[in-house]
């Protein structure tokens, strides 16, 4: 499925400088101005391709019930998130869904998208996070401060990069982020995750980050990957028509639960072919400037370093100038 | 920092002041995690005072005093705190928080040192935990009797004096299964005597978590070097000055509130080196780790390398 995510709402992650790891997390819920429009005005999406990806979002956790699988002492962390997130969702989305909370233990949510009407209690609801995952777009992700790190103890995501959250489940903060180049000995880890200890209930901060992708899936997961043409296969498709290259966006935010302190993390991807990107001047411009001069083992993470060539190429003959 | 109107005052038991703050501009207070902490500015000090509730949707906040020696902030609250009256207090902070991991919680308190186990008594009730509580007062002077009455779980052991107090600590940390938490709260002295207990017995540290309520009277210790990230400059700290305070004269401001070791804003990376720990913010795991410390009062035992610009 390819829910593709128009300029005026793309969430550009680039500013004119080329691009290194940084720790680039912001307060939430400030509208950013873009070359091509807008985002970030809200945590949870809820635009014109939400029913569509709802209904992808069920379709996968129908079929790969694990991409919905938690430790079994997050049952109260969890509880704690799809209070949360139906909070908010509703705060944001008043026309899309209402949530009743005045009973802390109780939740009644409505939602005229989905056509859910849900009456859930604390102790009667069995995966509590998959809950919430079936009536917001974002991937949710609990981490839990466990044996002296924050470990990854609950996931409910059908849409992540080229990476599987199940074969992460429980994994520390630190291994989870073992395959970025560049990152270890940097101290970032360490200090993210300091940050992360530190944030406190009722703060919400986000992060953007980007890869590459040739297809327009959003379940680029490695448990989906046996689906997908082979690799050259792909490689051949975006060197005939590099504009069919997808920039991938993550629009990452975090909290500190309030009843358990387990810092909930949501994905909100965004998808839009090069050919639909480079129709705003500005953007061309940072994008051949950042695809350029990556080094390489930040481009093969980044998902584009066997096709770079006739991408830049490509941006090339797309310049006004 | 924000504003605080006190809403309600009553007594708590002998020497005890239970105070209700509501944010002063009429907003809902920020909800908090069990066992946390609020630092309050009163009487020119910044202490932080244990709250009372699960944190869950507060309406507003309370917390218990103890009457402290006079001039101190806890002194003042008593004297001067009356239903109107407004205080300045950072947000709440998280230090004592129950793991979610834990097969079951042993909460240990001394005196006023009840005051967060309140908090996580009422969170095991509503997420069903299984808990274990043993508390001592002295004579006559039990605090919080009568929320300690409706909280009570099954096994609840309270006892009069510091000797019985010690035994029935030494007696619960003997038989908990496997996978136990222990918190223990209240003076210098019984946090030590936890400690020893813990020890003795063979506890992993990482389950063990002691909150203190005092905080410590801390001497002006030795001087060290501190080594400025990568840009190779070098700061000497005298003794009798805090990190804190010599990264202000080289420059380099961090942020801060309590300047004693209890609000954890002034926190720093640390890349290498030994650290004396002198604060009541960080956890053993964290202490085990020494890649952070709290500037204002921890110290370095060798030179140590900073992660600031």
């Amino acid at each position: 499925m390819s829910a593709e995510t128009p300029p005026h709402r793309f969430a550009w992650p680039f500013d004119g400088q080329p691009y290194r790891f940084f720790t680039n997390v912001e307060p939430a819920g400030a509208e950013v101005r873009t070359a091509g429009g807008s985002w970030g005005a809200t945590v949870f999406q809820a635009d014109e391709a939400y029913p569509e990806v709802i209904a992808e979002r069920r379709e996968i956790l129908r079929r790969r019930p694990r991409a919905a699988a938690a430790l079994p002492h997050m049952h109260a962390a969890e509880w704690d998130a799809l209070t949360w997130v139906f909070e908010r969702f509703a705060a944001e989305h008043p026309r899309v869904a209402t949530a009743d909370l005045t009973d802390p233990s109780r939740v009644r949510w409505r939602n005229t998208v989905t056509g859910s009407e849900l009456d859930l209690t604390q102790d009667g609801t069995a995966h509590p996070l998959a809950v919430a995952a079936h009536e917001v777009a974002e991937d949710l992700f609990l981490l839990d401060l466990r044996d002296g790190a924050l470990r990854l103890d609950a996931v409910a995501a059908t849409f992540v990069a080229s990476w599987s959250s199940t074969f992460s489940l429980g994994m520390s903060f630190s291994d989870l982020h073992g395959p970025i180049p560049r990152l270890h000995g940097s101290g970032m880890v360490a200090r993210t995750e300091r940050f992360l200890r530190a944030l406190q209930p009722g703060e919400v901060v986000r992060r953007l980050n980007w890869s590459m992708q040739p297809t327009g899936d959003l379940d680029a997961s490695v448990d989906a990957r046996h689906t997908w043409p082979g690799e050259d296969d792909l490689r051949r498709r975006v060197v005939a028509d590099p504009g069919t290259l997808r920039l991938r966006i993550e629009i990452q935010h975090l909290t500190a639960l309030p009843a358990t302190g387990a810092i909930l993390f949501t994905i909100a991807t965004q998808l839009t072919p090069l050919a639909r990107l480079v129709t705003v001047p500005e953007w061309r411009d940072q994008l051949e400037l950042v695809l350029s001069e990556l080094p390489e083992d930040m481009a093969a993470y980044k998902s584009f370093a066997d096709v770079r060539e006739p991408v830049l190429a490509y941006l090339s003959s797309r310049s006004a100038s | 920092m924000t504003t605080y109107r006190v809403a309600g005052r009553r007594s708590g038991g002998p020497g005890v002041l239970e105070l209700t703050l509501v944010p002063d501009d009429g907003a809902q207070p920020a909800p908090y995690v069990p066992g946390s902490h609020l630092p309050v500015r009163a009487g020119g000090v910044v202490n932080a005072y244990s709250l009372l509730d699960d944190g869950c949707r507060p309406s507003a906040y309370r917390i218990g005093v103890r009457r402290g020696c006079p001039g101190g902030g806890s002194a003042w609250l008593h004297d001067n705190a009356r239903t109107g009256t407004t205080l300045v207090a950072g947000p709440p902070r998280s230090a004592f928080a129950p793991v979610l991991s834990a097969r079951s919680h042993l909460l240990l308190g001394a005196g006023i040192g009840v005051t967060p186990l309140l908090s996580h008594l009422r969170a095991a009730r509503r997420w069903g935990r299984q808990v274990e509580l043993v508390v001592g007062s002295g004579a006559g002077r039990d605090v919080f009797a009568s929320e300690l009455d409706d909280l009570a779980p099954p096994r609840t052991t309270r006892v009069v004096g510091r000797a019985a107090l010690r035994a029935a600590v030494r007696e619960a940390l003997s038989r908990q299964p496997i996978g136990t938490h222990a918190y223990a709260c209240g003076p210098d002295g019984f946090a030590a005597e936890v400690r020893s207990a813990a020890a003795d017995l063979a506890w992993p540290a990482g389950r063990l978590h002691i909150e203190h309520f005092d905080a410590p009277q801390l001497d002006a210790g030795d001087p060290f070097t501190a080594e400025l990230g990568d840009t190779g400059r070098e700061l000497h700290v005298p003794a009798g000055t805090s990190l804190l305070h010599a990264l202000d004269a080289a420059g380099v401001r961090l942020d801060r509130m309590c300047e004693r070791g209890v609000c954890g804003r002034c926190e720093v990376g640390v890349r290498s080196g030994d650290i004396r720990h002198r604060d009541l913010v960080l956890g053993p795991a964290d202490r085990a780790r020494g890649d952070v410390m709290l500037a204002c009062v921890s110290r370095g035992s060798t030179t140590l390398r900073l992660e600031v610009p």
